[in-house]
């Protein structure tokens, strides 16, 4: 063996201390684990050692239960069907003493504040009458007192410790005192006492109580049995008070029962019959046997028998009347079959001795003769039929009425004889069946005589009954109408006439109001024009009258369209958010925007914790407003007019909203303010005289509040201001409207420009203009085009005329200047007004507009402002081409655009030929007013085409005109049609060369 | 800590080294029963720690990759000793599905104090599966490697990325691509 070096050696020694540290690290885990695993088995022996004895423990508490149960169960059964109180207490008492070996159980009942003892058991069950005194406690005294008085048991351990215990004696040193409870209240109580202290338990606690229990359910038990003997003998009583109410009848009543014997009888049938059995020896009596012993009776035996077995036969209540018998007595006779769920159980006859009310009925009949006779005589036609229509018998006056005599129509079918046509059969059909159930019942027909000649007639019918009372027809009472039915149809036909000729004359109306609205709208719109030919002062005031007039005319017509549109119902509502608020910040700003001399403030006073948006048609609501805001203000002079606005309920998604509308004006006086909301009704003839207009404004508005279910109401006294308040169900859908950006502002770079001019040459020469500086643009005739148009396009600038038919310029800007919602809101406005007045200038600013150009004016004036809003650059491209058209001309009105030019000559072209030919036909015809007015118009369109002379001839015309003296015209309308076909020859010779160069 | 994993953790460095690392490693831990460890004790996770840094510093290798190579190795331990998880999962991804409502809760029940990381399946499509590790323990890397063993013992190939959602590592989301 080679011997081993020292570093291998080392080596081996190293891993004999490695391999004996692991050993030992080993060893030292195992012991570890051993330790624990030790723990564990011993706290899992622990674990076992508890879960057993627990186990134990259930179950001896299990057969404990057991016993009780058992023993409640035997408690239970030995007290079933007991039901007396007495009996029970009883029973109990000696139970539990044998059971507990208790030194004495006594059960008390509690009454009237008492507790009664009623069992006397002491001792080990035997009774010892000494201590059986039938005790008397009151509640709250001493043990059992307590206990009935709070309604909760209780253990006492230790009597001699307990105050409430009196009695000191060796025997009684515990109790146990349970109440008896009945539907929450303690109705007695289970008390018991035993030598040992310390004896009761949970256990007898919990026994007690369920034995207490028991007694309430067995009381309970007991109530309702007493209940039952109650009603029993109130059975018994009510049939003993039936028996001899039905003795006492005046009517006779036999009964048999299912096998048809009689059941029962009384004195009254006993009496009619001469019946002189006792009962017990009718009762049980056949049937057939009774009908066999007494038909000696009756006078017709057969005809009597004969009923009762149809009657039998058919098991339906049946009356058989005025049944004579031998003895002179008449009986009516009630067959009632019984039957208890469609199951025969047998009849009831009730009889009456009718021979007195016969005689009587005789005697009616009789009189009833003499009252027919009385009708024929008040000229009513009588006629009786039978249930087929055929006439039994026709009076007198009925035979005259139709033109027969009684022997030709007897026998004969009333309704095919008589009817006028075929369509009253289905009438007199129905009215028969009511016949036949005994109604009576009037109608009108139209009936044909023997003659073929028809009348109208009221029947009036009833049924006819025989002697013996059966139905056997009808009788009829026939009363004349002819003439009256001839008069009502006149009266319906001329009703009728009425009616259709005020349809026609609505129709008229909105016709003529059409008719009138469209030459008026010319007017309106050609008046608007000539604001923009230079009118002089004088000319201007002239317009301003012109315009004021015949606004006011279209305001009338308007009303009336508007009127009869919402009267007909014909309104479409177009329903969209909007803000009321806005709506009138906007309506007092219009309104007291042209207020020239008065001196009014206008004042929203709507409530402010509010939010005043809504759901409504924004037409509807503007006008409502609008009307009423027009109203106050033409009616006042100086003061306030104030909004009031407020919710008052809501239901559902709909607010009702309180407006009010005050003003300080002249007021209405106390007889008229209930006229004022009628159509052209106006305070009065003076009032309207001053202030005009159609009195159709508050009608509109009350019908328009109509709309959205609310009234109008008015406060007011003369010289007192006006109050109208009024109330509008508004849908509150309760959300924002958020403005969505329809388009984006790529366009912006370009500039869109909004032109809105009604004069069509003013529109081309801009819209020129604008495209050859390379804008976008859109054209609007006036402000609620424009309004429109600013709805769902941006505009980086808009160009706007003052005078435009519908809606002008001011308002245009006040309305875009306050619309929250829309993107234009900020835009700049560019006024073109016709006048370069001071006041006209600003007036457009306080309407918000922020430029201002005067009419006409050229490219260079525009660009102006172009260059200041940054629109365009100074690096417009300047085109120069030559040709021969007057260069400052087309610079003037063309900013150089031969484009622009070319469409405007080629308009002049097209258009200049009429309106020169109406103006030579008016100069032929020396007519002043249409010459002047064609001069007027047409002068600036020759102007655009370079032709100036002609346009100052025109104007001098027109001057001339003015002082009325047609002598100083200097040429003839032949010499000026000559000018002017060798002008035009100019124009189209310039637009061909204009086009040439394009 | 469950004794099981320390034993386990050294047995792997002896497996990696031998028993003479394994020495050097406990004696250098300044450990409180002196490195005796039994499976069926419990221990202060710290002594877990202390174990693998000093590993760490020892062998120079990092704390993640000693944790990734521990996962793939204890993997073995835990086919062996509780094969009937893996008999009745057909693929990694029943494994992994089944880790939080089966295997944990089955794992508590033997040990009512085991420490045991979070998985919550967040997406699973085809052979894609997205998982989150959520574990105050932040031995994420451990999980890397038990995955990795798992798919290699059902014989797939994949891509597993690990991307940390808190920065601690305590919050790991795992994405399995399978080939």
């Amino acid at each position: 063996m080679a011997k081993l070096s020292d570093s291998e050696f080392e080596k081996i020694k190293d891993q004999n201390r490695l391999l004996e540290k692991r050993v030992a690290r080993e060893i030292k885990s195992r012991e570890a684990a051993e330790k624990l695993l030790e723990s564990k088995s011993k706290e899992l022996f622990e674990l076992n050692k508890w879960l057993s004895e627990l186990n134990d423990k259930l179950k001896l508490e299990v057969e404990k239960n057991n016993h009780f149960f058992e023993a409640i169960n035997e408690f239970g059964l030995s007290l079933v069907g007991k039901n007396n109180l007495n009996e029970i207490a009883w029973v109990v008492s000696e139970k539990l003493i044998h059971k507990y070996d208790l030194d004495n159980c006594f059960i008390y009942a509690i009454k009237d504040n008492q507790c009664y003892q009623i069992t006397p058991f002491e001792n080990q069950g035997k009774v010892r009458q000494d201590r059986f005194k039938k005790l008397k406690i009151p509640l709250g005294t001493g043990i059992v007192g307590t206990v009935a008085a709070s309604g909760k048991g209780e253990i006492v351990n230790d009597t001699s410790q307990d105050k409430r215990y009196r009695i000191n004696d060796v025997f009684r040193n515990s109790e146990l005192t349970v109440p008896i409870t009945y539907e929450g209240m303690t109705i007695g109580i289970i008390d018991s006492e035993h030598t040992q202290k310390d004896f009761f338990n949970d256990e007898h606690f919990n026994f007690f109580s369920i034995i207490a229990n028991i007694i309430s359910l067995l009381f309970k038990n007991s109530l309702i049995e007493q209940k039952n003997q109650d009603l029993r003998t109130g059975i018994r009583k009510n049939i003993h008070i039936l028996d001899s109410v039905v003795d006492n009848l005046h009517t006779g009543v036999l009964l048999f029962d299912e096998r048809d014997k009689i059941a029962m009888i009384n004195s009254e049938f006993k009496r009619i019959f001469k019946i002189s059995f006792e009962d017990k020896n009718i009762i049980g009596v056949d049937q057939a046997q009774v009908a066999k012993d007494y038909e000696g009776l009756f006078v017709t035996p057969d005809k009597f028998y004969g009923f009762v077995d149809r009657a039998k036969n058919i098991k339906q209540k049946t009356l058989i009347k005025g049944v004579e018998l031998k003895n002179g007595s008449i009986i009516d006779c009630d067959f009632i079959p019984l039957m208890s769920d469609q199951e025969y159980i047998g009849q009831l006859w009730q009889v009456r001795d009718v021979t007195q009310e016969f005689r009587f009925n005789e005697r009616i009949e009789r009189s009833e003769e003499k009252y027919r006779g009385l009708i024929e005589n008040m000229h009513l036609g009588l006629l009786e039929v039978d249930h087929e229509h055929r006439i039994l018998r026709a009076y007198d006056w009925f035979c005259d009425m139709l033109g027969y005599t009684e022997e030709e129509i007897i026998g004969k079918n009333a309704v095919d004889l008589f009817s006028a046509n075929r369509d009253q059969i289905n009438l007199i059909d129905y009215h028969s069946d009511l016949r036949l159930e005994g109604r009576p019942s009037s109608y009108e027909v139209q009936l044909r005589k023997k003659s073929g000649a028809l009348i109208w007639v009221i029947i009036s019918g009833a049924p006819l009954f025989d002697e013996q009372g059966q139905m056997v027809g009808s009788l009829g009472i026939h009363f004349d109408i002819t003439d009256r039915k001839n008069l009502e149809s006149e009266i319906k036909k001329a009703y009728q006439e009425a009616e259709f000729s005020r349809e026609a004359e609505k129709a008229f109306l909105a016709n003529m109001s059409h008719e009138i609205r469209n030459p008026l709208n010319a007017i309106i719109g050609l008046t608007h024009l000539l604001y923009d030919t230079k009118p002089t002062q004088k000319q201007l005031s002239h317009l301003e009258g012109l315009k004021h007039s015949s606004s006011i005319l279209m305001g009338l017509i308007s009303n009336v369209l508007d009127l009869s549109k919402i009267e007909s119902g014909v309104m479409e509502l177009s329903e969209q958010s909007l803000n009321i608020r806005t709506i009138i910040d906007s309506l007092l700003k219009i309104v007291g925007f042209n207020l020239d001399h008065k001196s009014i403030k206008y004042l929203n006073k709507l409530s402010q914790e509010v939010n005043f948006q809504v759901k409504a048609d924004p037409v509807v609501i503007n006008q409502i407003f609008l009307n009423l805001l027009s109203n106050a203000t033409k009616f006042t002079e100086r003061g306030s007019i104030e909004v009031f606005g407020e919710p008052i309920s809501v239901k559902g998604d709909k607010t009702n909203f309180l407006f009010s509308i005050k003003d300080t004006g002249i007021g209405i006086s106390a007889p008229l303010v209930e006229d004022i909301f009628n159509s052209f009704k106006q305070a009065d003839a003076e009032t309207k005289l001053k202030y005009g207009g159609t009195g159709l404004g508050l009608s509109i508005v009350k019908n328009l509040i109509t709309i959205y279910d609310g009234e109008i109401k008015v406060k007011s006294q003369s010289g007192q201001g006006a109050e109208f308040t009024f109330n509008l169900w508004l849908s509150t859908a309760n959300y924002i409207e958020t403005i969505t950006e329809k388009e984006t502002f790529s366009a912006a770079r370009e500039g869109h420009i909004l032109i809105v001019e009604d004069n069509q040459f003013n529109q081309q020469y801009l819209a020129g203009v604008l495209e050859n500086w390379g804008f976008k643009f859109d054209l609007a005739s006036n402000g609620k085009e424009a309004l429109g148009l600013t709805e769902n396009q941006h505009y980086h600038l808009i160009l706007m005329d003052i005078r435009m038919p519908i809606m002008d310029g001011y308002e245009f800007a006040i309305r875009l200047r306050d619309d929250q919602s829309n993107r234009n809101k900020m835009v700049p406005i560019i006024a073109l007004t016709a006048s370069a007045l001071i006041d006209e200038r600003d007036k457009a600013m306080r309407a918000g507009m922020n430029y201002h150009i005067t009419k006409p004016f050229d490219a260079d004036e525009i660009k102006v402002i172009f260059l200041e809003l940054g629109l365009l650059s100074n690096v417009l491209n300047e085109e120069n081409r030559s040709y021969q058209l007057d260069q400052n001309i087309l610079n003037k009105y063309y900013g150089g655009d031969h484009r622009r030019a070319a469409v405007m000559f080629g308009i002049f072209l097209k258009t200049m030929d009429v309106d020169f030919d109406a103006f030579l036909i008016a100069f032929s015809a020396a007519d002043l007013s249409s010459m002047k007015a064609l001069a007027h118009k047409m002068r600036p369109n020759f102007a655009m085409v370079g032709l100036e002379m002609m346009s100052d001839k025109l104007l001098e015309i027109e001057s001339i005109i003015e002082v009325k003296d047609l002598s100083k015209i200097n040429i003839t309308p032949e010499e000026l049609r000559i000018k002017f076909e060798k002008q035009k020859k100019e124009v189209k010779d310039q637009l061909n060369l204009l086009r040439s160069l394009l | 800590m469950k004794g099981l994993v320390i034993v386990e953790y050294l047995k792997f460095l002896e497996a990696e080294y031998d028993y003479s690392l394994v020495d050097k490693v406990i004696e250098s831990s300044n450990l409180p029963d002196g490195g005796a460890f039994t499976t069926v004790g419990s221990y202060h996770y710290s002594q877990m720690f202390n174990l693998v840094s000093n590993t760490s510093r020892i062998t120079e290798r990092t704390i993640d990759d000693l944790f990734f190579e521990f996962g793939k190795f204890i993997f073995q331990a835990f086919v062996m000793g509780h094969s009937h998880f893996f008999s009745s999962a057909n693929s990694s991804f029943d494994v992994f599905r089944s880790l939080d409502s089966y295997i944990h809760p089955e794992v508590r029940k033997l040990y009512p104090d085991a420490e045991l990381p979070k998985f919550t399946v967040e997406k699973e499509e085809g052979n894609e599966m997205i998982f989150v590790y959520e574990s105050a323990r932040k031995m994420s890397s451990l999980a890397s490697g038990l995955i990795d063993a798992c798919m290699i013992h059902y014989d797939e190939d994949g891509r597993v990325d690990k991307h940390n959602i808190d920065n601690d590592g305590e919050i790991v989301r795992f994405r399995i691509r399978k080939n």
